[in-house]
């Protein structure tokens, strides 16, 4: 990937205001997995949410952009058979050598810094009902502090990966405009780990074989939520093409074009599936695909046209609803939020499709297939198994799951100490009943 | 025989005897995540772009697909029987 040149005034105005919309797809994704989770630890969702993503703020000012780095800037390189490997950056802890002054890599340290808090909501969804806040703010700080910036050197720091293209001639080298790889798949791996160490939520497959429904408790944070990410992914997106990939500012257009095609053909594709196969649509998997459409179209949003954007965002709507049925039903992963189907199974449909769906824009169709699968076995052969190894040795040092009693009475109740709905107790939520 | 982390009703034995099982096939599944990672990395690193590259590549993800499938199957909770 090309770093972005030097930007005039006025072209680095357009990137902070494209840039601080970022933190509404933060405010959505904390909504949304509020919404889908139980009214008795809605507080501490939001609660969690907030200090998951101070936590990610903090290690990636101390350590997270020196091990991320930025295209042109220092880096350890390896060289095998006469080509370089860049695999890790070099730079000086606490944004030390970083001049905040405009500059790109000072912009992309700035997107970064609201990217990884994005990166480390993803896996509370999934951990919801369950997951305690003091482990799920040290799982964000390995996630911001180790596994984010790591991978996100090789895609947007000038890593191997970025230098695919240039190295092996596949393609522009592995492409990834608005972070479907390492933002979104990166989190939603993060979230199946945190899934299967957690186990799933009491009583949910306990009813004589069968599982049991456990509704979100609030449709409207949820669509609510939907609404805020849709104007955060616009930033996200623009901003992420013009920093990591040197699109030029009027391809914004085009790409906040793709933004909202690929969700509105997710939404409807939800919509419809649901509708067919249950007789009313869904309105959670209505809302997972909205945000999976987003999700898909990051990859290739500056790239693809807005047809084939349409279609990315169909495919991961029809391929959200089916994951999430499938996790739940069949291979037992007990996740509320939908964090899995949404951000990985979209992350990695958006990386695929941006290799099949990107025109000569970025390099032809020649090869840059195979960058991407090639991006794609890297999420699935080592940030995978890295992101399950850290969590695991957290939850063997420090217990991620609440006790038995703190999940029957209710995080909120269990873990703040007060509720978020104090006068809306109902018969099955008071903890002085038995359960 | 109650569970104590999913408060599962399980049938006796079942699953605590099969805990290094489960454990070995949680294990294989990682192992053959990385290998498959590693014969991407070794195809894209030692051949030339061509079809044998495209071919290792794709087998490399095939044998990922294979590890991430054991550790799928080794993270199902198994169901309580009925009756």
């Amino acid at each position: 990937m090309t770093p972005a040149p030097a930007l005039s005034e006025s072209a680095v105005a357009v990137c902070i205001f494209l840039i601080v919309l970022v933190p509404f797809a933060g405010a959505g994704l904390a909504l949304i997995n509020t919404g889908l989770g139980r009214s008795r630890s809605a507080a501490h969702a939001m609660a969690a949410s907030l200090c998951v993503m101070a936590v990610a703020a903090l290690m990636y000012f101390i350590c997270g952009f020196a091990w991320q780095g930025f295209a042109g800037r220092p880096a350890h390189v390896v060289t095998l058979a006469g080509k370089t490997w860049n695999w890790i950056a070099a730079e000086p802890l606490f944004f030390r050598g970083l001049k905040l002054d405009g500059s790109p890599a000072s912009l992309a340290a700035l997107l970064q810094l609201f990217g990884v808090g994005l990166a480390a909501l993803i896996p509370l969804g999934s951990g919801a009902d369950r997951w305690r806040l003091g482990a799920s703010c040290a799982s964000a700080a390995l996630l911001a502090g180790w596994t984010y910036p790591l991978f996100a050197h090789w895609v947007w720091g000038g890593g191997w990966l970025a230098q695919l293209g240039v190295n092996y001639g596949l393609g522009r080298g592995f492409v990834d405009a608005g972070g479907a790889s390492s933002i979104q798949a990166l989190g939603g791996l993060t979230a199946l780990s945190i899934t299967w160490i957690l186990g799933p939520r009491r009583g949910k497959y306990a009813l004589g074989g069968m599982l049991a429904a456990i509704p979100g408790h609030n449709a409207v944070l949820v669509l609510f939520g939907c609404l805020l990410a849709w104007v955060g992914w616009l930033g996200l997106n623009s901003a992420g093409a013009i920093l990591f990939t040197g699109a030029e500012f009027g391809r914004v257009v085009l790409i906040a074009v793709n933004t909202t095609l690929a969700a509105a053909g997710a939404c409807l594709a939800a919509a419809a599936i649901t509708r067919i196969r249950f007789g009313k649509p869904d309105a959670s998997l209505c809302a997972n695909g909205w945000v999976s459409g987003l999700v898909a179209a990051s990859a290739a949003c500056a790239f693809a046209g807005p047809a084939e954007a349409l279609i990315i965002g169909l495919a991961a709507g029809a391929l959200t609803t089916f994951a999430v049925e499938l996790l739940e039903s069949r291979l037992a992963v007990d996740d509320p939020g939908g964090a899995v189907s949404v951000h990985a199974v979209g992350g990695l449909w958006g990386v695929l499709a941006a290799g099949l769906f990107t025109g000569p824009n970025a390099g032809g169709a020649s090869g840059q297939w195979l960058a991407q699968l090639v991006g794609i076995a890297t999420l699935l052969g080592f940030v995978l198994p890295l992101t399950y190894g850290l969590n695991w040795l957290l939850n063997r040092s420090y217990p991620m799951r609440v006790a038995q009693e703190g999940e029957r009475q209710g995080m909120d109740l269990h873990e703040l100490g007060a509720g978020a709905y104090p006068e809306f107790i109902t018969h099955s939520e008071d903890p002085s009943l038995p359960s | 025989m109650r569970d104590k982390k999913y408060g599962l009703d399980r049938p006796r034995g079942g699953y605590y005897n099969c805990l290094s099982v489960v454990c070995s096939m949680k294990l294989a599944g990682f192992l053959l995540l990385l290998a498959g990672w590693g014969i991407v990395l070794a195809a894209v690193g030692l051949l030339r772009s061509g079809p044998p590259q495209s071919g290792f590549v794709l087998a490399g993800t095939g044998v990922e697909v294979l590890g991430l499938a054991l550790v799928v199957r080794s993270h199902r909770i198994p169901r309580p029987r009925r009756g």
